[in-house]
């Protein structure tokens, strides 16, 4: 246990052979789009469903990936020393940037941009021009300047993302300590970047689904669940990197240990910022804040809000909380696929209302959930594309932070 | 029996070592030697201790988390019993015993049970606070707080045998000795037993005080701490004082002079009469005093005052603020607040409703009435003029006057039939059966009162 540390070589830890895993992975991908789309055309509701069900996904695979880069910066900002030896995973799953801008930018902006309310009710003219509030709003809420800040929201992202895995993966060929202090000194402005993007994109992306409604909270609302998510992603994934013998010996149990315990404490938080916006509302009990959660825990999606309190919150926070759990690889594995469940239930509870919410004669209150195999196919589709865009970066790469300085404290690292 | 004898004079024995590899072998030595009296001593946190030792995982976490939904359940009584139960309030229309509110203080409660707890329970566990060892009156154990480790076994564990505890210990370690019992260790002074006899008894005047508090009568005047702050020499408004002539603690304005900005001249404007004429007394409107002839009330607006769309949203706006919550947003009389005093019998305690303003009384009056009304106030509505400027208490008649112009209430049907009484104010039943063209609030949330 106190022997000394043997830092693997590159070739140990390179990854090979995932070319054939991404190509699948495109194929499903674009296979499933296709579905989603035939399916969206021929369900005669002028792409309502098509747009909302994509919404989730995009959103649930673009949280794992925010939650990603969070994670990577967070390690910087702190100067982690524990986690280097799963960083390079999560700068792995940041890799997804550019092909979910290329959706949002094909199945958000582009309808907004041709006045189609395909998910954004106020990108129709005849909507707005019935709803005095929006028009109020249309300085902010109109398609050029959400397609201006689509694109800025991205670029941030995939320029941060772009530098901290550029400097890691260039770290690995010239060991070179400085690229360290470069990351942990650029880490702190990015992390501000970040908050804002993530922020604003939830309003945009989100939020504005329903755009006389508002919330401050909003933000981090999404931030707790997109954390939530990528940190089940991260376990999941490093399990399988080790299962395939690049991280074998090099991540252990204290490692997941160390995941878990994030896993747990965002549990709690996600449960927290949920409840606090909830309450505010619910104890001010002023109709135009109200109604967000009118329809969302009193009317047909009752039990949806009930699902979530019991499956986001009380059932994880009991199997999440003992140590024996964090540190077993295939328990904690299970509870890691939980998890992506669960983030996907919540999204789907704060997208899906709103389909009908708008359309003439439509209400949330007393329409439900709708389910359908759109909302299977998109997660199918765009998943597909994230697993094609993760795998693509992971392959002939080392699955290690092999030149960061501080490998040899993350491989003895022990939990007390 | 040399051994047994020579077991009972010293307190164990003590083993240094250099570094952590030959702590923690020595340390599995001792483990599988199955002694349990022993304790390993290291200046820092030695990962993989507590397996090498042999250590059992706490019951701590358990501890705690039994103490955690005690807390809970503390929390959630604690808020039934004073909210629901002992002293029932009502707040903000919210049901008495309602969870998303409790959750809060729940949660506080939880954390404060299971943080106290965990520190306690820790403390009790290790057996803490541990004020004397004799290992402290060895020289050299001192280095185990800066650069050396220690293991002792001690002569208390029941397979003790010195020589045997000598042996294992001598694979690893670089310098042994025992370790004495401490003879100095003697019985605490009496003096200090009674000073903390004493302080024990001292802390519960401050809970007896509190406890005669609750439940003796006195009639002596409360004991003043801060006399100088209780008593502070300076008279307060609107209080009399025997240092000036007239009695009065403040100054009245110099004659002659008018406050800044209070220079009423304009009397159509601020007084709601012809200019010139006699200004009404600054007092609810009262028919029998103001009405009639009595004043030269106003028909039409100040000429200060242009009758404009510019006013009339104006008016639309505050009325919104000040007015609407009593009249309701359409001026029939069905605020939220007299709804809710509808819904709880308000009448018996001597409530009057809001005037429907489309009603022929209210129309009736002049618009200086009206100014005046919205001033100094009528009936048991208080007046306004102390919150709302005089151009937006025009504005705000102006508005009234446009509801009135805009909408009439209905007509008694030609073909009622004999014996039915026609309510020409709507009634609540009315509000709740067309809701949607009433000011409800949006998303058909019920009024508060009703959803208790």
């Amino acid at each position: 246990m106190h022997g000394p540390i043997e830092i693997p070589t590159t070739d140990q830890v390179t990854v090979t052979g995932l070319s054939k895993p991404a190509m699948i992975g495109l194929g499903v991908g674009i296979a499933g789009l296709a579905a989603t789309a035939a399916l969206g055309t021929s369900a005669g509701d002028e792409m309502r469903h098509f747009g909302h069900s994509m919404l989730v996904a995009i959103v649930f695979f673009l949280s794992i990936s925010l939650g990603a880069l969070f994670f990577t910066l967070l390690q910087h900002v702190t100067s982690a020393g524990w986690s280097v030896v799963v960083r390079r995973v999560a700068e792995a799953m940041t890799a997804a940037f550019p092909i979910l801008g290329l959706l949002v930018l094909v199945v958000l902006v582009g309808p907004v941009l041709a006045g189609k309310p395909w998910t954004y009710d106020w990108a129709d003219h005849d909507f707005v021009v019935a709803h005095e509030l929006i028009q109020h709003k249309a300085g902010y809420l109109n398609a050029k300047f959400f397609l201006i800040r689509v694109i800025a929201y991205f670029a941030v992202w995939i320029g941060v993302a772009r530098f901290f895995s550029g400097q890691s993966l260039a770290q690995d060929v010239d060991q070179d300590k400085s690229r360290t202090l470069k990351m942990q000194g650029r880490s702190g402005i990015c992390m501000i970047a970040f908050g804002l993007t993530l922020t604003f994109a939830m309003f945009d992306f989100m939020m504005s689904l329903n755009a006389e409604w508002f919330s401050t909270m909003y933000g981090v609302y999404m931030f707790a669940g997109a954390f939530w998510s990528s940190l089940a992603t991260l376990a999941l994934l490093t399990m399988w990197l080790e299962k395939r013998g690049q991280l074998k010996g090099v991540v252990t149990s204290e490692h997941y240990h160390d995941i878990g315990k994030l896993m747990f404490a965002f549990t709690v938080f996600w449960s927290y910022v949920a409840f606090s916006q909830f309450m505010l509302y619910w104890y001010a009990d002023i109709p135009e804040e109200t109604y967000w959660f009118n329809y969302r825990v009193w009317g047909d999606w009752n039990g949806f809000a009930l699902l979530l309190l019991v499956g986001h919150f009380a059932i994880p926070l009991l199997g999440l909380m003992s140590r024996h759990v964090k540190r077993n690889r295939s328990v904690l594995a299970a509870w890691a696929v939980y998890c992506l469940v669960f983030h996907f239930v919540d999204l789907y509870w704060n997208v899906m209302p709103e389909m009908v919410n708008g359309v003439p004669g439509g209400d949330p209150a007393t329409t439900g959930p709708q389910f359908s195999l759109m909302d299977l196919t998109a997660m199918i589709g765009v998943g597909g594309l994230f697993a094609f865009a993760v795998l693509k970066r992971i392959d002939g790469k080392p699955a290690l932070a092999i030149g960061d300085p501080r490998l040899p404290e993350s491989m003895a690292f022990q939990n007390i | 029996m040399s051994d047994q004898k020579k077991n009972d004079e010293i307190h164990g024995v003590v083993a240094y070592f250099d570094d952590v590899d030959s702590v923690m072998s020595a340390a599995r030595k001792v483990r599988d030697a199955g002694y349990k009296k022993w304790d390993a001593y290291t200046p820092f946190p030695v990962h993989g201790i507590d397996e090498a030792m042999g250590t059992k995982p706490t019951i701590l976490p358990w501890i705690v988390l039994g103490m955690g939904l005690t807390g809970m359940a503390c929390g959630l009584l604690l808020q039934w019993y004073t909210n629901a139960y002992d002293y029932v309030f009502l707040i903000s229309g919210k049901p008495n015993w309602s969870l998303p509110a409790n959750i809060p203080v729940t949660f506080e409660v939880v954390i404060l049970f299971s943080a106290y707890t965990a520190f306690f329970a820790m403390l009790g566990l290790n057996k803490l606070p541990h004020l004397s060892n004799p290992l402290h009156k060895l020289p050299k154990f001192r280095r185990v707080t800066a650069d050396r480790f220690a293991i002792c076994v001690e002569a208390k564990d029941p397979n003790f045998d010195a020589d045997r505890v000598r042996a294992i210990l001598g694979a690893d370690t670089s310098e042994m000795e025992d370790c004495p019992v401490d003879t100095s260790r003697a019985a605490l002074p009496l003096w200090f037993h009674a000073v903390m006899a004493l302080v024990t008894c001292a802390t519960f005047i401050p809970l007896s005080l509190a406890v005669k508090g609750r439940f003796a009568t006195s009639e002596k005047p409360r004991y003043h701490v801060w006399p100088d702050m209780d008593f502070q020499r300076k008279r307060k408004t609107q209080t009399g004082w025997e240092g000036f002539e007239d009695g009065r603690s403040m100054r009245l304005p110099v004659e002659g002079t008018i406050p800044r900005g209070e220079l009423r001249d304009d009397f159509e404007l601020y007084f709601g009469v012809a200019q010139g004429s006699s200004v009404p007394p600054r007092a609810t409107y009262d028919a029998g005093s103001m009405g009639g002839e009595k004043h030269e009330w106003l028909q039409s607006f100040p000429t200060a005052v242009v009758v404009d769309e510019a006013l009339l949203e104006r008016g639309r706006e505050r009325y919104g603020i000040y007015c609407g919550v009593c009249h309701g947003a359409q001026g029939n009389g069905l605020g939220a607040v007299a709804l809710r005093a509808k819904a709880i019998d308000a009448e018996q305690w001597g409530w009057v409703s809001p005037k429907a303003l489309q009603s022929d009384s209210a129309k009736a009056y002049t618009n200086g009435e009206l100014f005046h009304i919205a001033s100094h106030g009528i009936s048991s509505m208080k007046g306004y003029g102390s919150q709302i400027t005089p151009k937006d208490r025009w504005a705000i008649v102006a508005f009234v006057r446009a509801i009135q112009a805009s909408q009439a209430l209905p007509k008694a049907p030609a073909d009622l039939p004999e014996g039915v009484d026609f309510e020409p104010v709507p009634t609540i039943k009315d509000v709740r059966l067309s809701e949607a063209s009433v000011d409800a609030p949006a998303g058909g949330t019920e009024p508060a009162g009703e959803a208790r």
